[in-house]
């Protein structure tokens, strides 16, 4: 279990902000539209409180009073040296930005102003003789990032919450209000997703970004717009917003219910070695580095991963690497470039029927086919570049992804084969579906922001753009039961999928206190998609040989088996929020705006303008960010309305996502989260009714009550070898309620703890965690459909019956961490 | 922080109330008993009727042995696509080799029994039916081999239907007794390819018989048949040359075979022909 590093010097963490007001322009101040930046440089002692101000970077009396005064009001985790709290010295940048608005881009749950340290500065932090004479000097700039659009715009810092167990970086979701996560299909198998009432399945209905780049897949057989997240891991994960709905001009395809936006960094500096070891037969092996000379979006991470699963048919193997180096681009700029590697194989369970679970003919934990599972790789590249000069910013991105996707399921058993005229005689050969999607896809996103000063107040207009295009190489056959050896073809595309998009997005302040954002999106997409075998099915049979599984021949003669269909469309999306507010720590904000989902490649046909999956959101909230027990506390509460005019539902049978009639969801969601310095608390709540428009039957399959806690409590517990024994305790509780099923039925709530502790000393930190601490015996999914796994006889039962994915069982993880020092 | 609470509760308070207003996914599904049996007639009296050829038959034994049951919401004309078929996350029922090309089955009798289509009296499924709280157009009977045996088995050795009485014209009288099995015998004589081509698992299913009815809780499907059909067209005269019944010496076989000395007589071809229509010979009601 021990992993064999030799520590070689001093493990260094630096200071970072706990509590610290957003700097406030100064009355009597110009006001002409342009920022104010002033640097200063503080001493903070080992109790996190600032000592010194000085200032180094003047804007003028007014902004360096009201810097230092800004300042003054924080509050640091003081920086430690292996683990002891130390004084050091830190750069901050304080960015004055003209009156009249909420404060830009802060949300009420994200900690106080960027704390983040950017580049370290002055003598290396180790060369101090002595952990009370250290001092250590790191830029931190206090500029607010992109602006809020309401109060279902979150912004999740993890911070101590990083402790309570999570599996990977979609777990990281759940903190967001509404999320319900499950995944039916092994370690290896993407999220699937709920949100809002939204079944966003692996991601068709949730735009995902990493560093600022999409990574839904557009024209992936199993689901246009799957979203795969296994590859990024969890611990380089700063933060994570969620947008609630398509309220932002930046939002592009696939944001219906609305978008994820991952940060990535590596706040500690040096090396570190953890390997995990527990229940399964489960072993993760993960290094990370960050080099004493970078920030935090310098790093490297390498993990590998293996599993037996937690019953017949769960293994599952991966590795996953990732690099960031981030540079300067001239003084006020930065580019950063990200590396990305991923594969993994891993065995699916499948759904199990409950009569036969009932009639003891499988086990809770069982399969029925145990071909069933999947292989996945990535491989990718991002460059960003990002400056800011004056009242002109811009950012500009590209990325290269090389992907790799095959998935084998079987939710049917031996029903979908029927014997068909120009077929020999078989027998139902099984129901194994094996998709295949390869794809390549290079992106480009750009956009300036320019603002300007009128009325007192600021504002700022931005143009942007985003391009992509994917070249997917798609194959769905049917393999023979418990075999690999597929017996039928039932899509084979060549697609080559084109998306344009343009924004403007205004951030007006017409009166104090009164921000309106938003503006227009467009989106252009073209499909070229080359169909390999149009003719599966022959009404009127005849010319070919028996057993064909893509014609040559139609009603009037020859024809080639296949045909190529390529048609354009676009679309106008408009998007607007209204912040009122700050009133004592209150902000209001109303919220509106469409969203679009291209037509999965399939339903492509020649000429036929492209219908899109158009959804509209509203969405009225409120968001406090104030003080209880000396901690931050953020509250927000949020309505919502969203119309999807053409939805996507997972059809068993196919194996894959297919069009349904319009749907709304209604509902309420509510968070609370605070931040002391010992405990880090937060909950959320969402209640939301979907139905189908037409009948206002429920949507099927969409919680409607999800709750979500998560609570940590971290400090330190005593003294040893004059080194401070620090441990954290962390709980996260989950409750989905009873889900609607077809034919009028519910399914089972959900109610689970995990729980997690960690125990650290100088460099060396131990961990246990437990998933579903009270081991409850559970369905993670569970479905109402047609089946036959001939487990009864050879009767073929015709009619839905409930079927399930049986949710993981209690299990125990214990972590040994080496927190090493960079030898460099 | 006294702001908050009220702001939090408020809105939850309301919204509570409308999450926890009873909806629906529709189509309610439920349980219900099944039985079949004969013709609703006195059994004191013999089980006689006249046939297109003038034959007076009259029935000693006729043991059915069917299952399984499944009711379709598409009437056996039907064929246009539901809302369902086009737009439901249900799967739709209707892919098996032996099911109707469109629709969608909304319930199923998964058993089988043995009755006697002699008597009036209804014997029930040992096993109950599942059905969704939807309109039925049609039934299918299944007339599969035992659930142990893979339908798909081309020789077997269960009778669909076990005959046996008298049929009577002008003075001449001819016994028979036989089984009609449903194996390959009456398999087209066509090609892979062949647009007539039947599976074997196709021959043993009745599909298309009418009914309508939308099942409620509470309710039981009762299905009755009439042999009539069976022998409408039959004419017993070609009987002559069949051999003699091993089971009564008195009686003529029926025979049902593709190769050797007796080919399929005419009467087993009416039978068979008769217990797969989809009309007249079943008659589907659902009693609430």
């Amino acid at each position: 279990m021990l992993l064999a590093v030799e520590a070689r010097a001093h493990h260094d963490v630096p200071p970072a902000v706990v509590k610290g007001p957003a700097p406030v322009y100064p009355e009597g101040a110009p006001a002409d539209g342009e920022a104010r930046r002033v640097l200063l440089r503080l001493t903070i002692d080992a109790a996190g409180q600032v000592q010194e101000a000085e200032v180094v970077q003047s804007a003028g009396a007014l902004f360096d009073q009201a810097a230092v005064a800004t300042v003054r009001g924080w509050v640091f985790r003081a920086a430690t040296r292996d683990g002891q709290p130390i004084r050091s010295r830190v750069k901050i940048e304080l960015i004055f930005e003209p009156p009249g608005g909420v404060a830009a881009g802060k949300t009420a749950l994200a900690p106080p102003q960027a704390p983040a340290p950017l580049m370290p500065e002055g003598p290396s932090p180790h060369a101090a003789p002595s952990a009370e004479a250290a001092q250590e000097e790191v830029t931190i700039q206090a500029q607010s990032r992109m602006s809020t659009r309401g109060a279902g715009d979150v912004e999740v810092h993890l911070g101590k919450l990083r402790a309570v167990p999570r599996q990977d970086a979609a777990s990281i979701l759940k903190l967001a209000p509404g999320i319900f996560l499950t995944n039916a299909g092994g370690a290896g198998h993407p999220y699937q997703i709920y949100l809002r009432g939204f079944d966003a399945r692996e991601g068709q209905d949730l735009e995902f970004k990493v560093e600022g780049v999409p990574i839904n897949e557009v024209g992936n057989i199993h689901g246009n717009g799957l979203v795969d997240t296994h590859y990024i891991l969890p611990e380089l994960v700063r933060s994570l917003r969620v947008v609630e709905g398509p309220f932002a001009p930046q939002q592009g395809n696939f944001a219906v219910a609305g978008s994820a936006l991952y940060d990535l960094g590596l706040e500690q500096r040096g090396l570190s070695a953890s390997y995990m070891t527990g229940s399964f037969g489960t072993q993760r092996a993960l290094l990370l580095w960050g080099p004493s000379w970078g920030g935090p979006k310098t790093f490297g991470g390498v993990e590998v991963f293996s599993t037996d699963g937690f019953g017949a048919n769960r293994s599952a193997r991966r590795m996953t690497a990732m690099a960031g180096y981030e540079g300067r681009l001239g003084e006020t700029g930065r580019w950063q470039v990200l590396a990305t590697s991923y594969a993994t194989h891993y065995a699916q369970a499948g759904v199990l029927r409950v009569d036969d679970l009932k009639a003891g003919r499988v086990d809770f934990y069982g399969t029925y086919d145990p071909q069933q599972g999947g292989d996945s790789t990535r491989h990718g590249l991002v460059f960003r570049m990002e400056q800011s000069k004056g009242g002109f910013s811009w950012e500009q991105s590209g990325a290269l992804t090389l992907r790799d996707f095959r998935i084998r399921q079987n939710f049917t058993g031996y029903l979908e084969d029927p014997q068909r005229p120009w077929q020999s005689e078989h027998p139902q050969r099984g129901d194994l579906i094996d998709q295949r999607s390869k794809t390549l896809t290079l992106q480009a996103l750009g956009s300036g922001r320019k603002s300007w000063g009128a009325l007192g107040r600021k504002h700022s207009l931005e143009l942007g753009y985003s391009a992509r295009i994917d070249d997917v190489d798609s194959l769905q056959q049917r393999n023979r039961a418990g075999t690999v050896v597929p017996y039928r073809r039932d899509l084979d595309l060549a697609s080559v999928l084109t998306n344009v998009g343009l924004h403007a997005d205004a951030e007006l302040r017409p009166l104090p206190k009164v921000t309106v954002r938003g503006g227009v999106r467009s989106d252009l997409f073209h499909y070229r998609v080359q169909n390999r075998c149009v003719l599966t099915a022959q009404a009127g049979f005849g010319g070919d040989e028996p057993d064909t599984e893509c014609f040559d021949n139609d009603r009037t003669g020859y024809r080639s088996v296949d045909q190529t269909s390529s048609t354009a469309s676009d679309t106008l999306q408009p998007r607007a929020s209204l912040l009122l507010g700050p009133f004592g720590g209150v902000t209001f904000s109303l919220a509106r705006g469409t969203g679009v989902r291209s037509l999965d490649p399939q339903y492509i046909n020649q000429g036929l303008e492209t219908p899109f999956a158009v959804a509209t959101a509203t969405e009225g909230g409120v968001a406090y960010t104030g003080e209880l027990a000396g901690g931050e506390l953020s509250a927000r509460s949020m309505f919502f309305r969203t119309s999807v005019d053409r939805d996507l539902f997972f059809n068993q049978t196919e194996g894959r996502n297919t069009l349904a009639e319009g749907t709304s969801r209604t509902g309420w969601a509510g968070m609370v989260r605070l931040i002391t310095e010992h405990l880090d608390v937060a909950a959320n709540l969402t209640l939301v009714r979907a139905i189908f428009e037409d009948t206002k039957l429920l949507i099927p399959y969409a919680p409607s009550v999800v709750g979500r806690v998560d609570a940590v409590l971290a400090g330190a517990l005593a003294e040893v070898g004059g080194k401070a024994l620090r441990g954290t305790l962390g709980a996260g509780f989950s409750y989905v309620g009873p889900r609607p099923l077809p034919f009028d039925e519910r399914s089972q709530s959900i109610a689970l703890v995990d729980a997690a502790a960690t125990i650290r000393w100088g460099w060396v930190q131990l961990g246990v965690a437990s998933t579903n601490l009270l081991d409850r015996r559970y369905r993670l999914g569970e479905f109402n459909y047609t089946s036959s796994f001939r487990t009864a006889g050879f009767l073929p039962t015709q009619v839905a019956a409930r079927h399930f994915n049986a949710g993981e069982p209690r299990a125990i993880y214990g972590t040994l961490t080496l927190s090493l020092e960079d030898p460099s | 922080m006294s702001r908050i609470i009220p702001l939090a509760l408020a809105p939850l308070a309301s919204v509570l109330a409308l999450v926890a207003c009873v909806g629906s996914t529709g189509a309610e599904k439920f349980e219900f008993d099944a039985a079949m049996g004969g013709v609703d007639r006195s059994p004191e009296v013999p089980y006689s009727f006249t046939n297109e050829y003038g034959w007076t038959v009259t029935l000693s034994q006729a043991d059915v042995t069917v299952g399984p049951l499944y009711l379709n919401t598409v009437s056996p004309l039907g064929g246009a696509a539901s809302f369902w078929r086009r737009w439901s996350p249900i799967r739709e029922a209707h892919a098996h080799q032996s099911h109707l090309g469109e629709g969608r089955i909304v319930g199923e009798v998964l058993g089988q029994i043995r009755f006697s289509a002699l008597s009036p009296e209804l014997v029930r499924f040992p096993v109950r039916g599942v059905v969704s709280e939807e309109e039925v157009r049609s039934a299918e009977l299944w007339f599969y081999p035992p659930s142990e045996v893979p339908p798909e088995t081309t020789k077997i050795g269960s009778a669909a239907i076990e005959v046996a009485g008298v049929a009577e014209r002008e003075g001449e009288q001819v016994r028979f007794r036989g089984k009609l099995v449903l194996d390959d015998v009456w398999l087209p004589n066509a090609q892979v390819g062949d647009r007539d081509n039947t599976p074997i698992t196709a021959i043993r299913q009745v599909r298309g018989v009418p009914a309508s009815f939308l099942p409620s809780p509470g309710g039981r499907l009762e299905i009755r048949m009439d042999l009539a059909p069976l022998f409408s067209s039959a004419d017993f005269s070609n009987l002559a040359q069949n051999p003699m019944s091993l089971e009564d010496p008195q009686s003529r076989a029926l025979v049902q075979s593709k190769s050797g000395k007796f080919a399929t007589d005419q009467v087993m071809r009416v039978m068979y022909q008769g217990l797969r229509a989809s009309r007249g010979t079943y008659t589907i009601q659902w009693r609430p």
